[in-house]
């Protein structure tokens, strides 16, 4: 795993560092501590991370420009703040996880659990993702989202005016920042539920489920049985 | 404007049935007859003993500015007297002004002067009433000729006026006349007196001393005629009068602009108003042409009704009653009317709506004022919970004690110096958070803590030098310690070692205050613009303690480029 610290107080980052090292011990590759989010942006662009560790507070940056802007980037992010008052609206642009300050142990190893159970669906308060076009930071509001699509290792996000977006995450860590309302209905579909009109299988025994625009999406076997008992009790 | 004066005053006097040089009277009315179409021409010495030659007038009025040179003139107009006289009662003819010697024929027989046509430079009277007796108004033509010698060039300046009519109607014009003059003096008197209470007793608005002055000119200005009347001073020379009113209205005007270019926060006052006296005070010191006056009036007219107009653009509270006020005392009523006898009111209306809309104007200013004041009470006091848990509020705190248990683990003597730093800060900001002033030597010590702190924390060397030469001057609490904070976060780089330093320096009794840096982030600043770094808390904070603290007795300036980052505050002791 390769984590990514943005920190401008070396003494808490190294802190970081050494309770990440604790904590994943074999599972961990590289750690690498940068003081400003400029820095930061510089190296993603090389080096490919898995999670990044982010305070909000750098040295005068606003926190939520940079946090709009890391939210584009394919790895999760977690927030490591003393800021506490802004960790709700850190869960509306999709963080995977916010650390108060002054942290221990324990709570990372929560926060490394929750990243690798691939079940494990939290409490996901997410509202906007932002993704990048044109080099630029865009965000959409979840509420605009038709569904996810997955499109080679990307997500396409279907919004209901007919656009498109593109974002940079992976079905799997797009999954775990969702709401709960949003299912994962196949391994390359994601909906949310109120949208969805109907499902059911086809003469050719093809599991189908169809949105209120009548979109057609292939449904997972498993997610049919499940939708069935939740609708049909 | 005259042009437009001479229309009026043309149609106006169409229906006074006085047209060209000859007037009708009637003895049965209680009017008063203006007279004001004279005929003239202008005639050589010996004068007494030159007769009219009846081909050469020319038309004059003598509401008309100016017309007549240097020199003497006859001045010629018919009465036609009608009806019959009322018992014990004569006629009279009252002369204002006509600043001059002069000599009245009535019928060609003298019947009295204005000193002594003859004789080089004599006193002229401001004011006389010549009488005429039964017999010599009796009904038919009669013919009154005024001789008059103008050796002053400032002649035409004044408001002549020359009325005809039963003497006591003349003496109860002129009660009418003096009762309005008190009655609007004693408004503004009224006013002035308010308006010092106003000041000593109250918001030391400037404004309001200001009116006062404008107040206590105008009630003089109005009791002029009144006073030198009740102390028998009707023999006082003319100019002498002409003087005193020229340069109280001079001063009257200079201190409205003044009023309106303070009070309404006109720009680039410091140039207008210089150039505005300037203009103003001119006349004093050279013979100057009426034109010039209508050039100043003009002028201040332009001055004041744009300036409030970009006031009223500008929503500056109280302007539009401001302009409504100065439009209607701008209004040239004189001008507009002249010629026509208006009632006393309508011509004590103006001054006394001026005062009413100016008063408005203030009221509304410190009413805003006041809204402002509690407004910044507010705003400091949320600034100063804001800056109180700053420091005790978790992110400082928190942060620190993450830092510390980094410290704990890996350098564990440095986290006791560490903790000694935060602890030591703690108390500084318990000492002065409540106070409203401290001595500089303490908001020093606890900038040097904070240093230290966050030298801790950044893994950093920040350095304090000081240059302080009276330890005990005051200070509003923490704005260096803000300053600094300021600094910090937006001046230098990651990893970056650096050295803040604050001096003191003492001129007269104005202690100068400079906090500077030199760190290496501000060459990536440059871009961002002065604005865009004033919005943070910090910079507000600052300001707003100063206003509250020491409001008017400060400056605050700053500068941030590419080398330095530097601020400067500068204190009246």
């Amino acid at each position: 795993m390769n984590i990514l610290i943005v920190e401008d107080e070396p003494p808490i980052a190294r802190d970081i560092e050494f309770i990440c090292r604790e904590v994943l011990k074999d599972k961990l590759e590289t750690v690498t501590l940068q003081g400003t989010l400029s820095s930061a942006k510089k190296i993603i662009m090389d080096h490919k991370f898995d999670l990044c560790l982010l305070d909000l507070n750098l040295n005068g940056e606003n926190g939520f420009s940079l946090l709009e802007d890391i939210t584009t980037e394919s790895f999760h992010t977690v927030i490591v703040s003393a800021y506490t008052e802004k960790a709700i609206e850190a869960f509306e642009y999709g963080v995977f996880d916010f650390i108060a300050k002054p942290f221990d142990r324990p709570r990372f190893e929560k926060m490394f659990n929750r990243y690798f159970s691939q079940t494990g669906k939290n409490e996901a308060t997410t509202k906007y993702l932002s993704y990048r076009k044109k080099n630029e930071t865009h965000i959409i509001n979840i509420d605009e989202i038709h569904y996810f699509r997955a499109a080679d290792t990307y997500v396409l996000a279907e919004l209901k005016n007919g656009n498109s977006a593109l974002l940079n995450k992976t079905m799997d860590r797009l999954e775990q920042i969702l709401p709960d309302r949003f299912l994962r209905i196949h391994r390359s579909y994601i909906v949310d539920i109120n949208s969805i009109n109907s499902f059911g299988h086809d003469a050719g025994g093809k599991y189908k489920l169809y949105l209120k625009d009548n979109t057609e999406l292939p449904l997972n076997r498993k997610v049919y049985k499940e939708l069935s008992s939740r609708f049909h009790k | 404007m005259q042009l437009i004066a001479k229309y009026i005053t043309f149609f106006l006097l169409l229906s006074f049935q006085a047209i060209g040089q000859n007037y009708t009277f009637d003895l049965t009315t209680e009017n008063l007859q203006v007279l004001s179409y004279f005929r003239y021409q202008k005639i050589e010495a010996p004068l007494q003993k030159n007769v009219p030659n009846n081909t050469e007038w020319k038309a004059y009025n003598i509401f008309e500015h100016p017309s007549l040179d240097l020199g003497s003139f006859w001045l010629e107009t018919e009465l036609n007297i009608i009806g019959s006289h009322r018992e014990s009662d004569v006629i009279a003819i009252k002369i204002d002004g006509l600043g001059s010697r002069y000599q009245i024929y009535w019928d060609n027989e003298v019947i009295g002067f204005n000193g002594d046509i003859d004789s080089l430079p004599h006193p002229d009277i401001a004011f006389n009433t010549f009488y005429l007796s039964q017999s010599q108004t009796s009904a038919g033509k009669h013919n009154l000729r005024i001789l008059l010698h103008i050796d002053n060039p400032k002649f035409s300046w004044y408001d002549n006026s020359i009325v005809f009519g039963y003497y006591s109607n003349i003496l109860n014009g002129r009660d009418e006349y003096y009762a309005f003059q008190l009655g609007t003096a004693g408004v503004y008197i009224t006013a002035a007196l308010i308006c010092l209470a106003l000041f000593w007793g109250g918001s030391r608005h400037r404004g309001y001393l200001i009116f006062a002055a404008i107040s206590l000119i105008s009630a003089f200005r109005f009791l002029e005629f009144p006073i030198i009347d009740y102390l028998d001073l009707s023999t006082i020379i003319f100019w002498k009068v002409i003087h005193l009113d020229h340069l109280l209205r001079t001063v009257f005007w200079i201190l409205i602009a003044m009023f309106v270019l303070v009070v309404f926060k006109i720009p680039k006052i410091k140039i207008l108003l210089p150039i505005l006296v300037l203009i103003s005070i001119l006349p004093h010191f050279f013979e100057l042409t009426y034109s010039y006056y209508v050039f100043r009036y003009y002028f201040i007219s332009l001055l004041l009704l744009s300036g409030l107009i970009n006031s009223i653009y500008k929503h500056i509270r109280g302007s539009i009653s401001a302009l409504i006020g100065t439009t209607i005392l701008l209004l040239p009523l004189e001008d507009i009317f002249a010629g026509i006898q208006l009632p006393q009111y309508v011509e004590s209306a103006p001054d006394i709506l001026f005062v009413f809309f100016i008063i408005l104007a203030m009221s509304q200013q410190v009413r805003e004022d006041y809204r402002l004041h509690e407004e910044a009470l507010r705003i400091t006091h949320n600034l100063e919970k804001e800056l109180l848990r700053k420091n005790i509020q978790p992110h400082f705190l928190m942060n620190t004690l993450q830092s510390i248990k980094s410290y704990i683990r890996e350098k564990p003597d440095a986290a006791i110096e560490f903790i000694q730093a935060l602890a030591e800060e703690f108390r500084l900001i318990n000492k002065i958070a409540l106070e409203s002033m401290i001595p500089v030597s303490t908001e020093v010590e606890l900038c040097r803590s904070h240093l230290k702190l966050m030298s801790f924390r950044k893994e950093v060397e920040y350095t304090l030098n000081t240059r302080i030469s009276s330890p005990e001057e005051r200070i509003p609490p923490m704005i260096f310690h803000t300053l600094i904070e300021n600094g910090l976060t937006h001046a230098f780089e990651i990893g970056e070692s650096g050295c803040f330093n604050i001096e003191q320096s003492v001129e007269f009794d104005v202690i100068k205050y400079s906090i500077s840096n030199n760190g290496g982030r501000l060459k990536t600043l440059e871009n961002k613009s002065k604005d865009e770094i004033e919005e943070g808390l910090g910079l507000k904070y600052v300001r707003s303690r100063l206003e509250e603290n020491i409001s008017g007795k400060y400056d605050f300036d700053y500068s941030f480029d590419d080398t330095l980052w530097q601020i400067n505050i500068s204190i009246k002791r």
